[in-house]
């Protein structure tokens, strides 16, 4: 088995030896070997192949010239004792002068294997194994192998709606993933690696080697869509018409696209560019996303990729107690595809309703009854057991409102441990329902900024409450509560003095750094300079002002502007927020619950006309 | 803070770059341009006195190379470090380097509002922050447009984006130089036909005819001016001429986009000079790998206008140096520009590094991993196994050269001290 990287891999020159090839397809669980051996800066799948070599003993690896962090993580590898280790060069340009330079490192490359190995080359059966252009071979399955060729756009195939995976190599965990939540419509892995068809037709034979390498160099190097590293990028997607039209008129039934997951690989350069130049041309619903592909930001992902359904009007509900799946770490639970109201179910004849935000800080709860009103709330620190604590919040919040838990018509939860609560409910992602929550709250809001203990979101919302588009922080956590939660401890204070003193400053501090860990460093040398501590507390507030900001302008924010989350209890940050975006910034008594407000508001949205 | 003068005025001009940008760019643009007209007054009239007339020279030269591209953007070709630019000076057109502008623009006090505008656009967090700053002047308009945009595919993947997206924003053609991975003769005359092409296309764009004359002229120029800095390396392993990573920088650009100006000769003569003129000092000589963080306060006061610990040689200075016999000027651009020690395996990187430490008679090396740039980062610790099986310690400083904001002054400090007090006081003494 001879193992590639990347799509310009030359599969089919092996399969001219008789050998079989497979694509990389890493999702390690950490990178310490990569970190040791290369640099914790290098991009995530560059570093998740050096772990997968490792992991899996591989023999034989071909690499292509795709980038810088796979030069250099041939280089590392070199120093490793494989049986075929090989770097193919590829050029950046296209034309005849190109065709015929990598035509003779094809050549090169075939004669190392057939020396190296001992076997001999067919250009025949190499030549049976390209994909001839005519072909309509497509997916049997709906299970995703990024590691075999890849031939589900070919002419003929029936149109119909489907969502597009865009940008750099997401893998199987990403797109089984974005499949389990889209199901019911097709979702097309159009990443860097996915889509390997040439549109070079095939010869019936050639009367030389040299004469199959000249074709095949041209076969690999024009064929297929351009990746972003070629110089020439033209209609790279192969779908600019779709990109350019579909979101533009709306409900043109011409417009299979419906929507765009972009993917980014922490590191990688190449597909932000695009990304920026994508979001400026098209009116298509996109969501982009970054991850380092590895497994660790799954929760995160999940929210994203289960909210952005919802934004399309396809949502995957989750019901029961019990569920996990290979990507976001639970089984699969029940599927349907069907509106967020419409998915609840709630119990005839009740009342009530409870909504449960599970967030990373706290938990918080709400009972409202059918006339909306809201009975009672309940905050409670989420500690070490999400479900723990969601019990003891509902428990305590029934009590308050003077209720039992078998009065309620249904519990809406949400949250990052809206999954893993042990008690029968319906989930829904907190954008949804921090949408819902504010438009409650605020009826004139357009623009919601939460910031909670780990995340940034910034969330656009129409006249009626429904998301029209949502951005949302990476992992890092600058410009989050944990920001902040650091920076106090390092000043030594709580958090509700850090939220006044804020207010009190007199000259500007700037802390330059948005790295949480450098931050607190910058913090500490500005206390070993005896700097008042509310002009440090003024520079952090205005450091999270600037990257907030930063967020709504990539989300497009517009006024109304309300800010929910644990961090809008802290006022300097509000105060700094609005200043940068010149705009007033409401905060209500009851941000904190805006999630779990908007949770019963769905649920209620659900109830069946009381008898 | 600002502390002095100096640094009041920067902070002063930085701010109102900053504030000018997203809204009015052409007033950040003279702005800009004034400051470094200013700086460039400052550094011809009131150089360092701790610095020897070659780098007394140096200051104001290297300010031109960005001055004369900026105030005159119908002559400007917007290009990357390593595109060869002795084409461009015979036809009396400006370079302007995009690794330059973002540095300079840090000296200014204005890098961080660029940063954010390519981040808001879109740009990953993770890009190259000298590219970032590029992309964020081309954005907002600050960059003018110029005449051309050319650039190579060397060194990094940053070329192949950046010049794009300029070319794109600033509605500027562009010429691409694919510099082929594996050095050879195949490779060298490939990019030489490409450097043919892209004069000829310059000269549609710009109605100026190629002198071929002049343009030997600025390739024998170039020659002149490798073989008489090579010259300098064995004073390098004896000899102390005061220097600043700032000086280091300008430095850098002498020996890449300015190579083929009787300007750089005249800096690399009295290089010479100064060496030759120099005693013999004991200090820990450092080789100093990729670029520099010339701002940053605890690496200044470590290595500025020191003997102990002196950088003895800046591997970006060196990168270029071949000399060559080819008689064709395209040949000779094509072939340092192919065997640059930068392109293909970085064991070509790491061999060369430790011939400069070897020729320098390196104390230790410092390999500066700039942040964004995967070249570097990902070939460190082959970089740094192969030295220090050659016996030179190193050290792997993660840092920024650019954006102030992707490091600590603590950490680096940390590391620095820790690294030099690990190579004790100096050996020679």
């Amino acid at each position: 088995m001879i193992y590639t990287t990347c799509k310009y891999a030359p599969e089919e020159l092996f399969a001219g030896f008789g050998e079989e090839t497979s694509r990389l397809d890493p999702s390690p669980a950490s990178f310490s070997c990569a970190d040791g051996c290369a640099h914790p800066n290098l991009c995530g799948f560059a570093k998740a192949v050096i772990e997968e070599v490792n992991a899996k003993g591989i023999r034989s690896l071909v690499f292509t010239d795709c980038c810088d962090a796979m030069r250099r993580t041939f280089d590392v590898l070199s120093r490793s004792d494989m049986d075929f280790l090989y770097f193919l060069p590829l050029p950046h340009k296209t034309g005849d002068r190109e065709i015929h330079m990598f035509a003779a490192d094809l050549k090169k490359l075939a004669e190392a294997y057939a020396r190296a190995s001992g076997k001999t080359f067919s250009r025949e059966a190499a030549r049976e194994a390209c994909v001839p252009r005519t072909s309509s071979k497509t997916e049997e399955s709906g299970e995703a192998d990024p590691g075999k060729s890849s031939t589900q756009e070919v002419s003929g195939s029936a149109p119909s709606a489907y969502v597009s995976i865009l940008g750099a190599h997401g893998g199987a965990l990403l797109l089984e993933g974005v499949r389990e939540t889209f199901s019911g419509m097709e979702v097309r892995d159009d990443t860097c690696s996915g889509n390997r068809i040439s549109m070079i037709v095939v010869p019936e034979s050639f009367p030389s080697d040299e004469a199959f390498f000249s074709w095949y160099a041209e076969y690999l190097l024009k064929g297929f869509n351009p990746c972003m590293r070629m110089f020439s990028i033209a209609n790279r997607t192969g779908k600019e018409t779709e990109i350019l039209n579909a979101g533009r008129r709306p409900g043109n039934q011409e417009a299979n696209l419906r929507g765009i997951i972009y993917h980014t690989v922490k590191f990688c350069d190449y597909y932000s560019f695009e990304y920026a130049d994508l979001k400026q041309r098209t009116d298509l619903p996109l969501l982009k996303i970054e991850t380092d592909t590895s497994p660790q930001s799954s929760g995160q992902l999940k929210t994203r990729i289960e909210a952005f359904a919802e934004t399309l009007g396809v949502r995957t509900v989750s019901t029961g107690t019990k569920e996990s799946s290979m990507l976001f770490g639970r089984q699969s639970g029940k599927n349907e595809t069907l509106s967020p109201a419409a998915a609840i179910k709630f119990k005839e004849n009740a009342d009530f309703i409870a909504g449960i935000d599970s967030g990373s800080t706290s938990t918080d709860v709400v009972i409202m009854n059918r006339g909306r009103k809201i009975l009672s709330s309940i905050i409670l620190p989420t500690g070490m057991s999400a479900s723990k604590s969601a019990k003891k919040a509902l428990h305590l919040a029934l009590s308050e409102a003077g209720i039992r838990e078998s009065d309620l018509g249904g519990i809406v939860a949400t949250g990052y441990g809206r999954d893993v609560l042990e008690m029968e409910k319906q989930t829904v992602t907190e954008i949804t329902c921090h949408a819902k929550g504010a438009h409650f709250l605020f009826p004139d809001a357009r623009t919601i900024v939460d910031i909670g203990g780990q995340d940034s979101k910034v969330i656009r919302i129409d006249s009626q409450g429904n998301v029209t588009n949502f951005i949302m922080n990476d992992k890092c956590a600058a410009g989050t509560g944990r920001f902040l939660e650091m920076q106090a401890r390092a000043l030594g204070l709580t958090m509700e003095e850090m939220s006044r003193i804020g207010l009190d400053w007199k000259e500007e501090v700037r802390i330059s750094n948005m790295c949480t860990v450098f931050a607190e460093s910058e913090v500490v040398s500005l206390v070993a300079k005896d700097t008042p501590p509310a002009d440090i507390v003024h520079g952090l507030n205005r450091s999270v002002a600037a990257k907030t900001v930063s967020l709504i302008r990539r989300g497009k924010g517009e006024e109304e502007y309300v800010m929910t989350g644990g961090v809008s209890l802290n006022r300097g940050v509000v105060q700094c927020l609005s200043e940068e975006l010149g705009a007033p910034v409401h905060i209500s008594e009851r941000s904190q619950l805006c999630g779990a407000i908007g949770a019963a508001l769905i649920g209620l949205a659900s109830a069946p006309a009381s008898s | 803070m600002p502390r002095n003068n100096i640094e009041r005025i920067t902070a002063a001009i930085g701010s109102s770059v900053e504030r000018l940008s997203p809204g009015k760019p052409l007033e950040a643009r003279r702005l800009l341009l004034a400051a470094f007209r200013a700086y460039k007054l400052k550094l011809k009239f009131l150089p360092g006195k701790e610095l020897p007339p070659s780098k007394q020279y140096l200051g104001p030269i290297s300010m031109s190379c960005m001055i004369r591209p900026l105030a005159h953007p119908d002559r400007q070709v917007l290009t990357s470090i390593f595109t060869p630019s002795e084409l461009f000076h015979a036809m009396g057109l400006f370079p302007m380097c995009a690794e330059q502008f973002a540095t300079y623009t840090n000296g200014a006090g204005a890098e961080h509002i660029f940063v954010e505008i390519a981040e808001r656009a879109g740009i990953a967090e993770t890009f190259c922050s000298y590219h970032k700053v590029v992309i964020g002047g081309a954005y907002s308009g600050v960059l003018p447009k110029p005449l051309a945009v050319v650039n190579t595919s060397l060194a990094c993947d940053a070329n192949n984006l950046t010049f794009r997206k300029a070319s794109e924003l600033l509605a500027a053609p562009q010429y691409y130089i694919d510099v082929p991975y594996n050095p050879s003769r195949d490779a060298v005359e490939y990019v030489a036909d490409q450097l043919r092409e892209m004069g000829s296309w310059l000269e549609d764009l710009s109605g100026i005819r190629i002198d071929e004359g002049k343009l030997k002229e600025s390739v024998q120029c170039s020659q002149r001016t490798i073989r008489t800095l090579r010259h300098i390396i064995p004073y390098r392993a004896q000899r102390y001429v005061p220097s600043e990573l700032t000086a280091e920088l300008y430095e850098v650009l002498m020996t890449h986009n300015a190579l083929g100006l009787p300007e750089t000769l005249k800096y690399a003569q009295l290089l010479l000079k100064d060496f030759e003129s120099s005693k013999e000092q004991p200090g820990r000589k450092i080789l100093w790998m990729h670029s520099n963080p010339f701002y940053q306060d605890v690496v200044k006061k470590t290595f500025n206008y020191k003997s102990d610990p002196w950088i003895a040689l800046t591997e970006m200075c060196y990168d270029e140096l071949l000399p060559s016999r080819e008689e064709d000027p395209y040949m000779a651009m094509a072939y340092r520009t192919v065997y640059n020690s930068f392109n293909g395996p970085v064991t070509r990187r790491a061999g060369k590094a430790v011939r400069m430490a070897k020729e320098i008679g390196a104390d230790g090396v410092i390999l500066f991993c700039h942040w964004g740039c995967k070249e570097t980062c990902g070939g460190s610790a082959v970089i740094a196994d192969a030295l220090e099986e050659a016996g030179f310690p190193v050290l792997i400083l993660n840092g920024d050269g650019v954006d102030s904001r992707n490091s600590s002054d603590g950490q680096v400090g940390t590391r620095l001290g820790a690294f030099l007090e690990m190579l004790g006081t100096d050996s020679h003494s």
